[in-house]
């Protein structure tokens, strides 16, 4: 087992790790910021793996980009609102005044399950998935740079690409639109 | 032993994201479990790239994939935005009653939402009374 192996399977440790993390993590921001830190394990992991393109766009798209819009949205909201856990389960009426502990028992009893489930079926897929190591082929069997697959191969899926985007940025403005007569 | 371990790795993030969207009611927290599912994704072209051994076409979709999913959480923070500052809360099932407030197309279909504008024929009504 050679060191770039051994370091693909700490990486992916560590994105499973983080993952959860970003899932149980109490607050919006720390949950942001582990995504950010799945985003990043995750762009080592593509680097190692010879995908060096998809590593960029995944280290500036996911990590920051994503990252950075989602911290903005934290931002704009209400901290507040990330506090109670019983505004999160939609109990918005008397028992939104329960002890902070009670919330957090309530969280913490919800996300119990999730470790047992993954341990679980960790152990299940260790014993049970097929071996395909042998199989697996490093190198490209075409000739084909990323980028020239991309933009030679793949023109329709780039220009669908660019359509999705401006699709994004009209939803965007269509959202924030404000209409005759709101107020500022 | 490198495949099962992807295989571990790619479903057991999988299973973090889904949990999360079926555990939380708060929208940015789907949003938060919607990345996680997209990096599953990820980690499954890798796997399927090294098999076919056509990492450059894996590559490609994950790119593609990539992109996508950053438009896909532009619009969801969005839409939290826009929910919260119609609700009050982050609460995904308010989402349904809020749509009408919250998209011009809804709220079109409802015109007492709408500032009404009056009719020439109206206005003239109303001057004649």
């Amino acid at each position: 087992m050679g060191f770039s192996t051994v370091t693909i399977i700490i990486l992916l440790i560590a994105v499973v790790l983080a993952a959860f993390a970003a899932v149980v993590v109490r607050t919006l921001p720390a949950a942001t910021i582990f995504l950010a830190v799945t985003s990043v394990f995750l762009a080592s992991a593509l680097y190692l793996f010879g995908m060096q393109l998809a590593a960029v766009i995944e280290l500036s798209v996911s990590a920051g980009l994503v990252t950075a819009i989602l911290a903005s949205a934290i931002a704009l909201l209400k901290p507040a609102d990330d506090k109670p856990a019983a505004t999160e389960a939609g109990r918005g009426d008397a028992s939104s005044n329960a002890p902070a502990n009670a919330a957090r028992n309530s969280r913490l009893m919800r996300y119990l399950a999730l470790p047992i489930i993954m341990l679980a079926l960790a152990v299940a897929l260790l014993i049970l998935a097929p071996d395909l190591d042998s199989s697996l082929i490093w190198t490209d069997i075409y000739s084909f740079s990323p980028q020239a697959l991309l933009w030679g191969e793949r023109t329709l899926d780039i220009i669908a690409l660019i359509f999705v985007i401006l699709a994004g940025v009209l939803g965007v403005a269509a959202l924030i639109r404000r209409r005759e007569g709101e107020e500022r | 032993m490198l495949t099962k371990l992807f295989i571990v790795a790619l479903v057991l993030t999988a299973t973090a994201g889904i949990y999360s969207i079926v555990a939380t009611r708060n929208l940015l927290r789907v949003l938060i479990a919607m990345e996680i599912i997209s990096k599953a994704a990820v980690l499954l072209l890798m796997l399927a790239g090294a098999i076919n051994g056509q990492m450059a076409q894996a590559e490609a979709f994950a790119v593609a994939l990539i992109i996508i999913e950053a438009v896909v959480t532009a619009i969801g923070a969005v839409l939290c935005i826009a929910l919260h500052a119609k609700t009050g809360s982050l609460d995904i099932g308010l989402l349904g009653k809020a749509a009408q407030a919250i998209l011009p197309t809804a709220a079109q279909a409802t015109p007492a939402v709408l500032p009404t504008q009056a009719t020439p024929a109206e206005e003239g009504a109303h001057n004649a009374e």
